[in-house]
């Protein structure tokens, strides 16, 4: 009974974001016109680099074009912006409001953004449609079945990542007040270990080495090399324990952070 | 510079942030020696153009027209409407962010780093062509974000304007070469963003083509005179909340 009341709470968050954003129409698209933007010239650079090759390191024409595709997907579908949602309800005083509502704070901005990816996952299917339907010849397909479902699997899982690191990000606002430095250092560190910009397999040894600790991986690389079949059945089980631990080591910084936060937050006005 | 420590982490922030697109070119050349005709040293010169181009547009005018939204939104147009000066003018240079000069100082060094060898008077000729292209290219960007903005006039989420003007920038960071068929031509006639960087970067690789030459200035007049047009319409539309 507890379970389905803690469920039905947040569901019923995610669906009014839901309906504001099917009201609120000309700013969904925008920001899905920023998204399409956002990774419109990466496939253009990484196919001037293969030039007249059949292959770089591993990948054709259609990895690579299909590797973009699948980033723009999960920028659609998995990746949040909450961190400036928390900030501001900190720096404002607005989580007095979430206070007094048997909600937990973090969550609910976590479930409003997923309110807008529900939406958003339509454009994706549509992108990916018109993809496979009009450029074939530039799609690869999952080997397998067992791909395909791995794929989703880890694809829920960097939706998560995204919104634990953004709500991080966003508590360190209890301690720092002014948090621009530390959302830029995320933004950098995701830009360059998180496979949006390419393939991390394409990049230096270094930088694929640093990349191995660390959790940015599991956002964009990890999933779409498992779509592309480049992981091997342990590797894939690997990725799979490494993305809980770092799972676990999420929920315990946003708990501790939290529980921390709340001692030396002050709200007024309510 | 009233609050001087902030704007010194936002120096280096923005430094840093710039550094991502030194190191990007980098790893893509870690893999090639050239990429749609560009070598290294060129693809350096385009990205301090790029980082340049982005200082100065926050130096002199970015800040001010994204700020923009919430001058009309907060009924402060009115003001800008009854001064002795230029309503578009002042709104553009209202604001400068000289937070963002550290792009500015990175691009330079770059460029200073990569400059091309040769005799004094290429060199000089080089620099005075860069210039001139550089600052049509300006005038091309200054165009397309002013051309956006008007969206204000008519909608309370011009706000989201910014976004798409920054995104359809750093489009411009790559050179346009890369492109073909329709997407070149889009990027050369459509949204001119081959004249913000690609191009005056080839001033200084030596490739630049008298046609590009030509065309820049032309995209420059053009877009100023299409984007005030758009600027006039809008303004004209313009119906005070407040007064």
């Amino acid at each position: 009974m507890y379970h389905s009341t803690f469920l039905m709470k947040y569901l019923s968050v995610i669906i009014l974001h839901t309906k504001k954003i099917l009201v609120d129409r000309a700013r969904f698209f925008i920001w899905i016109l920023v998204d399409t933007l956002g990774v419109i010239v990466l496939p253009f650079v990484w196919l001037a680099i293969l030039g007249d090759r059949d292959m770089l390191l591993g990948f054709t024409r259609a990895d690579i074009v299909t590797y973009f595709i699948l980033v723009y997907v999960i920028n659609l579908v998995a990746t949040s912006h909450i961190s400036e949602y928390v900030h501001a309800d900190i720096m404002k005083g607005d989580l007095n409001k979430l206070l007094v509502r048997p909600i937990v704070p973090p969550l609910y901005h976590a479930m409003a953004q997923y309110g807008y990816k529900f939406v958003s996952l339509f454009v994706a299917c549509a992108v990916c449609a018109i993809a496979i339907t009009f450029f074939p010849e530039y799609i690869s397909l999952p080997p397998t079945a067992t791909h395909a479902f791995w794929f989703l699997f880890f694809l829920v899982f960097a939706g998560f990542h995204s919104s634990a690191i953004q709500i991080i990000v966003g508590l360190a606002t209890f301690w720092l007040g002014e948090t621009a430095a530390l959302m830029q250092l995320r933004h950098v560190l995701e830009k360059i270990f998180s496979g949006e910009f390419g393939p991390l397999s394409l990049f230096p040894i270094l930088i694929q080495a640093v990349g191995a600790w660390l959790p940015f991986q599991y956002l964009f690389f990890v999933p779409i090399q498992i779509y592309l079949g480049k992981l091997s059945g342990g590797e894939i089980l690997s990725a799979l324990f490494g993305m809980l631990f770092w799972s676990m080591m999420y929920l315990f910084i946003i708990i501790f952070l939290w529980r921390r936060g709340m001692r030396r937050y002050e709200g007024v006005g309510i | 510079m009233a609050y001087r420590g902030n704007f010194v982490l936002f120096f280096f922030l923005t430094m840093c942030e710039s550094l991502v697109s030194f190191f990007v070119v980098v790893i893509l050349y870690g893999h090639v020696q050239n990429i749609a005709g560009w070598e290294y040293q060129d693809m350096l010169l385009l990205t301090g153009t790029f980082m340049l181009s982005n200082g100065i547009s926050w130096l002199i005018f970015k800040a001010g027209i994204s700020d923009f939204d919430r001058v009309i939104n907060a009924g402060d147009f009115d003001w800008y409407i009854i001064k002795p000066i230029d309503a578009q003018f002042l709104a553009s240079v209202r604001r400068i962010d000289i937070d963002d000069t550290g792009r500015l100082v990175l691009g330079f060094i770059i460029i200073v780093m990569n400059f091309p060898s040769g005799d004094l008077l290429s060199s000089v000729v080089k620099i005075l062509l860069y210039l001139f292209l550089f600052f049509c290219g300006q005038a091309v960007l200054y165009s397309i974000l002013l051309a956006l903005k008007t969206v204000t006039f008519k909608s309370i989420e011009g706000w989201a304007t910014n976004a798409i003007a920054w995104r359809l920038q750093d489009l411009a960071q790559f050179p346009t070469d890369i492109y073909r068929g329709v997407v070149r031509i889009i990027y050369l006639f459509v949204v001119p963003l081959a004249f913000i960087v690609t191009v005056p970067a080839k001033a200084l690789t030596g490739t630049l083509t008298i046609p590009l030459f030509f065309g820049a200035f032309a995209a420059a007049a053009g877009s100023l005179i299409i984007s005030r047009m758009i600027w006039n319409k809008a303004v004209r539309g313009y119906s005070s909340a407040s007064s």
